[in-house]
């Protein structure tokens, strides 16, 4: 380590002790404290001292309180925020990864991989309302005009959100009974919908679309 | 902090945010509010600022998670944004209005009459030396000891060099010392 030329031995030992205790120091410079503190005696003031100042500071910040409303007043202005703009790859990506729980470097792959074990089953579907599924923060499209897919076994995530992403549509929740998709699409009437309905089942990424909920508006 | 795979891991709430989840930022809130909280309120001495700052953080973490990349804790670009909003307050405020912010941090410092009372308390007189540091010592003490950050993640959220974290961390330890000193305390106190 090198911080000041001037610095001596113990000066650069006693910068790194209050990453000793903390737990953060690893390597080189781990090895260098640990055995300053096995061979100098005046290493164990110098931790000691350390540990006086680690209570110090802890103690002084713990003192700070934030106000009992806090949470109610960031509910409140989260409240105020329109829903961020989503791509449908990070909103199936989300999706995966909350049903799943697979670790992220496994994530595409087994997203994948769930998609080509969708079964479609009509009777079954009962599209629960109930938090597990829902897509996070699918508030905005809970209640817009869905159809229910079903993706071919050879769509790769990527495709997918693309697809879904040139019809304007997105994941809108499941898996459900056996992973199919409710898919929310951007319709105001029941002409648009049906094209858009239309669109994705064409593509070769579907290979069942189930019509849902058509928009009241003909 | 959450391990990574658990699915309630502060990675994982991230990607719940990103995908528009209110309720895992929500979350995210409850977990990490008040470190940040206590982060921006040691650097500003007032805790109306911090209040605001602290709120803020979080409304930012619902528009920008989808842009956060995973290549440092979720709790370091929370300390970053905070960081971040502390020097953009600052740079908006007119001169009076910072001469009177750091005004109102210094007399935090100095002997109220709580204090003064209190200054035969050794504890009293400990926090005093140590609110008595430099923003810049007291930031890297406070981000060493109370937020648990690594010289590498400092750095990060300061946006300095690794070897300035180092020689701040020297001057802060040793301006301390003396400020101990000099208030009658030598080292190995308690």
């Amino acid at each position: 380590m090198s911080t000041e030329p001037n610095m001596t031995h113990r000066d650069e030992m006693e910068t790194l002790l209050p990453f000793y205790l903390n737990g953060t120091l690893s390597g080189e410079d781990l090895r260098q404290v640990e055995d300053w503190l096995a061979n100098d005696p005046a290493a164990a003031e110098a931790l000691l001292a350390t540990e006086s100042e680690l209570a110090l500071v802890t103690d002084v910040n713990d003192a700070y309180r934030p106000r009992a409303d806090a949470f109610k007043r960031f509910s409140e202005s989260l409240g105020n925020e329109a829903a961020p703009r989503v791509s449908p790859v990070s909103r199936l990506s989300a999706l995966f990864a909350r049903t799943f729980a697979i670790p992220a470097p496994l994530l595409l792959a087994a997203a994948t991989a769930a998609l080509a074990l969708m079964v479609v089953s009509v009777n079954n579907m009962g599209i629960r309302s109930s938090e597990d599924i829902q897509v996070a923060g699918a508030g905005d499209s809970a209640y817009a005009p869905f159809v229910l897919v079903t993706f071919a076994p050879t769509a790769t995530l990527a495709d997918i959100g693309k697809l879904l992403e040139e019809n304007g549509a997105q994941i809108a929740g499941g898996p459900v009974s056996g992973a199919t998709f409710k898919v929310a699409l951007s319709a105001d009437t029941a002409a648009q919908y049906d094209l858009l309905s239309k669109q994705l089942a064409a593509s070769p990424l579907v290979e069942k679309l189930i019509t849902g909920k058509k928009p009241d508006a003909p | 902090m959450s391990s990574s795979s658990d699915p309630q891991s502060d990675n994982d709430l991230i990607k719940r945010v990103a995908s528009g989840d209110r309720a895992a930022v929500r979350l995210l809130f409850m977990r990490h509010h008040a470190r940040v909280y206590r982060f921006v309120v040691r650097q500003t001495g007032s805790e109306t600022m911090a209040d605001d700052i602290a709120n803020e953080v979080f409304l930012d973490v619902w528009r920008q998670a989808g842009k956060f990349e995973f290549r440092s804790e979720v709790t370091t670009w929370l300390l970053g944004i905070a960081r971040f909003k502390v020097l953009s307050a600052r740079r908006k405020r007119k001169e009076d209005e910072l001469d009177d912010l750091e005004a109102e941090r210094i007399v935090d410092g100095a002997d109220t009459p709580d204090v003064a009372s209190m200054k035969s308390d050794k504890a009293a007189a400990l926090r005093t030396c140590v609110n008595g540091l430099g923003e810049d010592h007291r930031t890297v003490i406070d981000l060493a000891y109370y937020h648990g950050r690594t010289v590498t993640e400092i750095a990060e959220i300061l946006n300095i060099p690794v070897a300035t974290v180092k020689t701040r961390m020297f001057y802060a330890r040793s301006k301390l010392g003396e400020a101990l000193k000099a208030a009658g305390h030598d080292r190995g106190w308690p």
